[in-house]
């Protein structure tokens, strides 16, 4: 109990503490912590466009995400799990590749790949004459959003669709038996066995593609560098250039950074709690 | 041979090992510069052999990761050995934190007096006359510059030796060739990712704008100061320069993914002929003479409005120098590297065809000069770098109010809007130019009433030379 108590403090409590620490001081990161500035910081994220836009960025990703994410994970764990499928394994695994592999990597791979100049996508969309002259995708703000949020809900779209796979499995087959027996077609199964019983599971899911698409910093960095301009840039990587870089030329700036930080992890932590509680009456219901 | 003896020989020889490392020096050298890290390297392997003591091992970053590591290693209190400063923790604030030490002591007596007098320049290599930084290259450093793939030029029918000078001749030239190239080629390309290098090819542009009237310089990043009035942020001139962007954009001359590609990858898609031009910084020259040895190239100077001179302000000093942590206990052996660099690694700066060095004598030396484009290089950046004002060498109070302006930044960063308004043009330029002009007076406002709240004699009359012309160096 004590080493885990101990662990806990040096690794989890002492750093959000210190976050809210930081947050009132003006500090670059170095030297001492003496310029005391009260609630300043919070005044100017919220004064500061550059914050809004990130925040609004990040939820918008975040929608884009889930949104795509969810139904199409769904709709693959259901076609994986029909017995009838040859190879569902080999399936699996291919949609379970992109979620072993180094973001970082994935992020500049598509750079190429979504590029203007001979670029796999637009060579493809020329090719089947939907297109008539290279889509500028990470050049212009609205295009490189869809990119990012389409090659983010490739990434994960394994992980999810083993999320579902396993609620669907833990399904009562007695159910799906009498339904057949009284003969309901498979969207009536579906509308009624299936999607109520997996509420639970879809909150759970739900909440982890939440959490994905609000710590994609890797991919993000990779992919946009959170341009064109700041069309890309969201809260963790607005975060990481006032703590770390010397933006704008001038000094970091950590105590404003944590200050942001602070912000937008209150508000991660609302959703959560919303969405935590709606597991819990959700799997209330169920029983 | 019996096992004990074996291993009784294992352990001398492990102890033996283990003395002769605590007898040598070990030094750790932090560099981001990665145009110098394989000159450096070669030098300091030289060292190690006349210097059997002393150990260096170098430590690179990329340049757009190292405010971070120094920023880490400077609250962890894990300062290496020797690091290059940067601009984000000027070398005067260095100093009052106590991080870095006086060099002045190690030094061989005379040293100083080989250099440029400018070198040793207060609050950058030097803080209160003693030396606390020893610089990479001379001060009298370039920016950015047109390189231009004869092949390219010579395909599309315009003459290889013959690149534009003016902003019409460069938009007809890049028009020619990206017609000629029929979706396969274009005019321009450069990596517009940067905010820092987006804002110096946009603010370099703008000095030769019809009503120009400040230049901006690495020691004062995201500023274009205007030394006649003192303004430390001057827009004129700012908007024709996006308009010259705008106009080879509009007739699809610039490469489609410059806004989404490195520095490096614009390069290297140049150089495999995707574009006539490239816009990058004189540090890419050496790579091309080095990887690209056959490839058929030139380098000229950015084009102006009017074919004037594109504008870099410098001042004494360096940016790039290398200061030594005050917790590093080898101060001594990081002079004694020093001192065997600036004779023996200065040299390679010019024979590799990087920079010139702080040394006069060295940079008069014709043997050294191996390469034609260098010294293209080194005449232009004779015509289009110039030595700014400096209120610190009026005043030298003035180095409080430059320490706190280090910290004070406008709250949308100019390169990356740039790049925003080049990618959307939904973006009001002149307002985003108003705005941010008037952020950073008043930031100089602001560091001057800090500065003299803290007991320093400044006011903004230092900052102020009626005489000043922007084309003649001021010192």
């Amino acid at each position: 109990m004590v080493p885990q108590l101990i662990l806990v403090t040096a690794f989890t409590l002492y750093p959000i503490v210190m976050t809210h620490v930081y947050s009132l001081f003006e500090w670059p990161g170095f030297g001492p912590l003496d310029r005391f500035v009260g609630l300043r910081n919070y005044t100017r994220i919220l004064a500061d466009e550059l914050f809004w836009n990130a925040f609004q960025k990040s939820f918008i990703f975040m929608a884009g995400t889930v949104a795509l994410q969810l139904p199409l994970a769904l709709l693959i764990a259901i076609l994986l799990n029909s017995e009838r499928l040859y190879g569902r394994n080999v399936y699996r695994t291919l949609f379970f590749i992109p979620v072993v592999t180094t973001s970082a990597v994935i992020g500049i791979v598509m750079r190429s790949i979504f590029a203007s100049h001979d670029g796999l996508v637009n060579n493809g969309l020329q090719l089947l004459g939907l297109i008539d002259r290279p889509i500028r995708w990470l050049a212009q703000g609205d295009t490189a959003m869809i990119a990012l949020i389409l090659v983010a809900s490739w990434k994960w779209l394994g992980i999810k669709m083993i999320m579902w796979l396993a609620g669907l499995q833990s399904l009562p087959v007695e159910l799906y038996d009498a339904a057949k027996v009284d003969g309901a077609s498979f969207w009536q199964t579906f509308r009624h066995i299936t999607v109520p019983l997996l509420v639970p599971v879809g909150v759970v899911v739900l909440l982890f593609s939440m959490v994905d698409a609000l710590t994609a910093f890797d991919l993000i960095f990779t992919m946009t560098e959170g341009g064109p301009g700041f069309a890309t840039e969201f809260m963790e990587l607005y975060i990481y250039r006032y703590a770390f870089t010397s933006f704008a030329g001038g000094l970091p700036q950590l105590g404003y950074a944590s200050a942001a930080g602070v912000f937008f992890g209150v508000t991660v932590f609302l959703i959560s709690l919303v969405l935590s509680l709606l597991a819990r009456r959700a799997s209330q219901v169920r029983r | 041979m019996p096992r004990p003896r074996l291993a009784l020989l294992l352990l001398a020889a492990l102890a033996f090992g283990a003395h002769a490392l605590a007898q040598t020096t070990q030094l750790t050298m932090w560099v981001r510069t990665p145009e110098t890290v394989d000159l450096l390297g070669t030098s300091i392997e030289r060292f190690h052999e006349a210097n059997p003591d002393v150990r260096v091992r170098i430590v690179t970053f990329a340049a757009d990761a190292y405010p971070g590591a120094l920023q880490a290693a400077i609250s962890g209190g894990d300062l290496p050995d020797m690091f290059q400063v940067h601009n984000s923790v000027p070398v005067p604030r260095l100093v009052s934190l106590g991080l870095i030490q006086s060099l002045e002591p190690h030094f061989s007596e005379g040293f100083r007096d080989r250099f440029d007098p400018a070198t040793w320049w207060e609050g950058s290599t030097t803080v209160g006359g003693e030396i606390y930084a020893w610089p990479d290259r001379s001060f009298r450093r370039a920016s950015l510059f047109l390189y231009y793939n004869r092949d390219v030029m010579r395909a599309a029918g315009l003459d290889p030796d013959a690149p534009p000078v003016t902003w019409d001749a460069f938009v007809d030239q890049a028009n020619t060739v990206t017609e000629a190239g029929n979706g396969r080629v274009y005019g321009l390309h450069l990596g517009f990712t940067s905010g820092w290098f987006n804002e110096r090819v946009i603010l370099q542009l703008a000095t030769t704008a019809a009503d120009a009237h400040g230049v901006p310089a690495e020691h004062l990043p995201g500023r274009m100061v205007n030394w006649t009035t003192g303004e430390l942020f001057d827009p004129s001139g700012i908007q024709e320069a996006i308009g010259f962007f705008a106009e080879l954009m509009s007739s699809d001359a610039v490469h489609p993914d410059f806004l989404n590609t490195g520095r490096s990858q614009a390069t290297a898609q140049w150089a495999a002929g995707q574009a006539a031009f490239l816009f990058d910084g004189s540090w890419r020259l050496q790579e091309l003479l080095r990887t690209e040895p056959d490839l058929d190239f030139g380098i000229a100077m950015l084009p102006s409005r009017d074919g004037g001179p594109v504008l870099w302000g410098v001042e004494g000093g360096s940016q790039n120098a290398f200061a030594v942590a005050t917790r590093s206990p080898n101060a001594a052996a990081a002079a004694r590297l020093f001192e065997w660099l600036s004779d023996d690694y200065y040299p390679l700066l010019i024979e590799g065809a990087v920079d010139l060095t702080p040394i006069p004598e060295l940079n008069a030396r014709d043997e050294l000069y191996t390469s034609d484009a260098f010294r293209e290089l080194v005449r232009l950046t004779e015509l289009g770098t110039v030595v700014l004002p400096s209120p610190v060498m009026e005043n030298a109070d003035q180095l409080e109010t430059v320490v706190r302006l280090a910290g004070k930044t406008a709250s949308r960063p100019f390169g990356e809007s740039m790049q925003g308004f080049l990618a959307d043009g939904a973006f009001d330029v002149s307002g985003f130019l108003a705005s941010y002009g008037g952020q950073q007076n008043a930031f100089l406002a602001e560091a001057l009433a800090e500065a003299s709240a803290d007991g320093a004699g400044v006011d903004e009359s230092d900052w102020v030379f009626p005489g000043w012309e922007p084309t003649v160096n001021h010192y």
